[in-house]
């Protein structure tokens, strides 16, 4: 019967439309009907993200782009955007990056850098590189090179409630218990001090007045994935260790005295943090600060001025305060590691004219600022945003916050250039996992860690 | 009765027709990527940083022997697969022989305890991890209310095992009483009757009547739990992500993790390949013993 040529020809026909289909849709995402080419962005489901994608289709919209997100869990976005490079996906136009992946992203090439597209006088115009704060926007280079538009810097401070840390009561019973004045923790022992002073039950008192509930010396995040390790790292810098390895030489010092006393420290700490740390990000984090059940938070500073000052979220507005975190050795004052986020653009983007005009608008000081209007919270790379007059009057926590931390002059470290940092990093946080939980101590621990460390070097043929 | 090849004719072009999409499904989706996992199980390849798979000398074979991770990893896969069986069949039973007395609503008893069965797994690992979570939970909750002592349920690994196990219980144990109360349903009557006529306390019936009449299927719904407990991973990845430390990394959260978070697929496939020759004779064993247990039931 297929000899027939009526078949053959509805056969045929049949084929021809069906390659079309395949062939269209794969080819382009532009809306012929609406003449618009479509973007599409790859990135967490966080708020500042999904501000980003709203300016970014007003902005858009004029030059007939528009945008669509795929939002993930945070972690998984790393995931995704290296394997469906790896395997030759051609959806994403644009991949949401955090400054610790962007080894792995860059070594995989899985997005183009930005100084590629700065091959014109009115391209760099357009970025305006030298307007980026470099403190908070070095995270984002790798080999010389940027790999992102910086979006949203996340400095690592203390937010602390003001209400209490001035509270007569509280002082005296403080200066009686611990010898020396209550204040904002300027160490790391004022800070273990200070967290299991203000760790209370329900029915003891705080301020004179009795507690209906358990309060927490001090609230954080501590899930595994990432979370933990990212509020660790701060404290293990500061301890005077290097981040899991010597990149000179390319040893692991999981297990070098400094990191183990950085984690001895923070399994003393744990016993003053919130239950349940193990299990919460920073938006859960800061919820139970919010709730008025914290004296301290240890946090990304957009996490705490995304929730704390939000009056529908929050019980402790205009009690909060923001501070540099602890010093441990003095030569590392107020030890930071360089937190950044940023849009970079997909390597095997269809539209990279496009995507590169697009973020450069949503990402200069006016675009920036728009975006700062759908999410308050958000903490500018641009210099020129941080000075500008609109957003020191609007924007009064944001600028202040931002103003004590860049006039403190931390100690800043920034994650090593290591591809496999995401790996060294989750073998060094399953440690630290172990020893909070008490699986293991924390010598155990880091010892399985730095065998594993050294283990995944070797593979690599970084060491022999 | 089986056909001749001769007498099926010009149906032969049928017989292809019909049977080619199920030998290319299994061809191109079961048999294919096995055969790819053994062949990069002797490769290294880490997808993202090799440019394409070599050949490495068994080196992936002679580094799961001395992994440590890995062996803890089978060791707790193991732990877990025996208690969450151990539970659901005891959970199970109960069920079935509760059912079997025909209580009111009985089938609309039946459907509702069947619910999480029918649920993803995944949506099970949410609602249980919320559920324990110490912020937002009902337990943690319950537990304050009623004074009663409040532990880290998902924070210290004996607690987060625990967690893993209730889940796993809850989820499963449903299809165990299913089946068993299938198994219970097809005792004759008589049997019973007969039974309480010569005296026989409840717990005879049970021991010298049900039991032995329901052993065949105890030991398929229990083979089936364990080898499917064995390799949990949906509830683990939502509820501990292999937590805390590595105290509930079950085997299939080190393939996965060195698969997806490490990228060595090499790696990963030497592991596959190991935990399928093992389940292999695993079941193996299960079916020669279910065999000999049906042989002794029904002699």
């Amino acid at each position: 019967m297929w000899r027939q040529p009526r078949y053959r020809v509805v056969a045929t026909a049949l084929a021809i439309v069906l390659a079309s289909l395949l062939v269209t849709g794969t080819v382009s995402q532009t809306s012929r009907a609406q003449n618009m080419t479509t973007l599409t962005f790859l990135g967490p489901d966080f708020d500042e993200w999904v501000a980003f994608v709203k300016v970014a289709n007003e902005i858009g919209k004029p030059m007939g782009i528009q945008l669509k997100p795929e939002y993930l869990p945070w972690d998984n976005v790393f995931q995704k955007a290296l394997i469906d490079s790896k395997s030759g996906v051609r959806t994403w136009d644009y991949v949401y990056i955090y400054n610790t992946w962007v080894p792995g992203l860059s070594a995989a090439k899985a997005v183009i850098p930005i100084d590629d597209f700065l091959s014109s006088p009115g391209a760099t115009e357009a970025v305006q590189p030298k307007d980026f704060i470099s403190l908070t926007t070095q995270g984002l280079q790798f080999n010389g090179k940027l790999w992102a538009m910086p979006m949203l810097a996340a400095p690592y401070m203390m937010g602390y409630r003001t209400d209490v840390f001035a509270d007569p009561t509280e002082k005296k019973a403080f200066q009686a218990k611990y010898g020396y004045a209550l204040g904002v923790p300027q160490t790391y022992k004022q800070l273990m001090d200070t967290a299991q002073f203000f760790t209370r039950k329900a029915g003891q008192t705080l301020m004179g007045k009795p507690l209906d509930q358990d309060f927490y010396g001090l609230v954080m995040a501590n899930k595994s994935g990432g979370f933990m390790f990212h509020r660790f790292e701060h404290i293990l810098v500061a301890f005077g260790a290097d981040l899991i390895y010597d990149p000179k030489t390319m040893q692991p010092t999981a297990n070098s005295p400094q990191s183990l006393a950085a984690v001895k420290y923070y399994v003393g700490l744990h016993k003053y943090m919130q239950p349940g740390t193990e299990t919460v990000t920073g938006g859960g984090a800061e919820r139970v600060m919010a709730a008025g059940r914290g004296a301290i938070a240890m946090d990304a500073l957009d996490n705490m001025l995304s929730v704390l000052p939000v009056a529908k979220l929050s019980k402790v507005v205009g009690k909060i305060g923001y501070a540099m975190l602890p010093t441990q050795v003095p030569s590392r004052p107020h030890a930071n590691v360089a937190d950044a986020n940023g849009l970079a653009i997909y390597a095997l983007t269809q539209h990279r004219a496009e995507a590169f005009k697009l973020a450069t608008a949503v990402l200069s000081t006016q675009g920036t600022k728009q975006v700062m209007k759908e999410y308050p919270a958000l903490i500018p790379m641009r210099a020129s945003v941080i000075r500008d007059p609109e957003v020191r009057t609007n924007y009064g926590n944001v600028f202040n916050a931002m103003n004590t931390f860049l006039n403190g002059k931390p100690y800043t470290a920034f994650i090593p250039p290591l591809k496999e940092w995401v790996q060294a990093q989750d073998l060094y946080e399953q440690a630290l996992s172990a020893a909070m939980s008490g699986q293991q101590t924390p010598e155990d621990a880091l010892s399985g860690a730095q065998a594993k460390v050294t283990d995944l070097f070797k593979r690599q043929g970084y060491i022999k | 009765m089986g056909m001749k090849w001769a007498a099926l004719g010009s149906g032969r072009v049928y017989f292809w027709i019909m049977t080619v999409p199920a030998v290319v499904y299994v061809v191109a989706w079961r048999l294919g990527p096995a055969v790819y996992t053994l062949w990069l199980g002797l490769n290294q390849y880490n997808i993202v940083y090799d440019a394409a798979p070599r050949w490495n000398h068994f080196a992936n074979y002679t580094l799961l022997l001395r992994d440590g991770a890995l062996r803890q990893s089978i060791g707790l896969s193991g732990e877990f697969a025996v208690i969450a069986t151990a539970a659901e069949v005891v959970i199970g039973l109960g069920a079935a022989w509760f059912l079997d007395t025909d209580p009111p609503g009985r089938n609309l008893l039946l459907g509702v305890f069947l619910l999480p069965m029918i649920m993803a797994p995944v949506v099970v690992g949410t609602a249980w991890g919320t559920l324990f979570d110490r912020t937002v939970g009902y337990i943690p909750y319950a537990l304050q209310l009623l004074h009663l002592p409040q532990p880290q349920w998902l924070a210290t690994p004996g607690t987060a095992m625990f967690a893993l196990l209730i889940a796993d219980a809850w989820e499963w144990a449903p299809l165990v009483a299913l089946l068993l109360f299938a198994a219970l349903q097809a005792i004759p009557r008589e049997h019973f009757e007969a039974a309480r006529v010569d005296g026989a306390s409840g717990w005879q019936l049970f021991r010298r009547i049900i039991l032995p009449q329901i052993t065949g299927m105890i030991l398929v719904a229990a083979g089936l739990r364990l080898m499917d407990a064995f390799l949990e991973l949906d509830k683990v990845i939502i509820m501990t992500g292999g937590g805390p430390g590595s105290s509930t990394q079950f085997v299939s959260m080190f393939v996965y993790k060195q698969a997806f978070q490490f990228y060595e697929l090499g790696y990963a496939s030497a592991v596959i390949t190991l935990l399928l020759a093992a389940l292999g004779v695993a079941y193996w064993l299960y079916l020669r013993s279910y065999g000999r247990a049906l042989g002794a039931a029904n002699p």
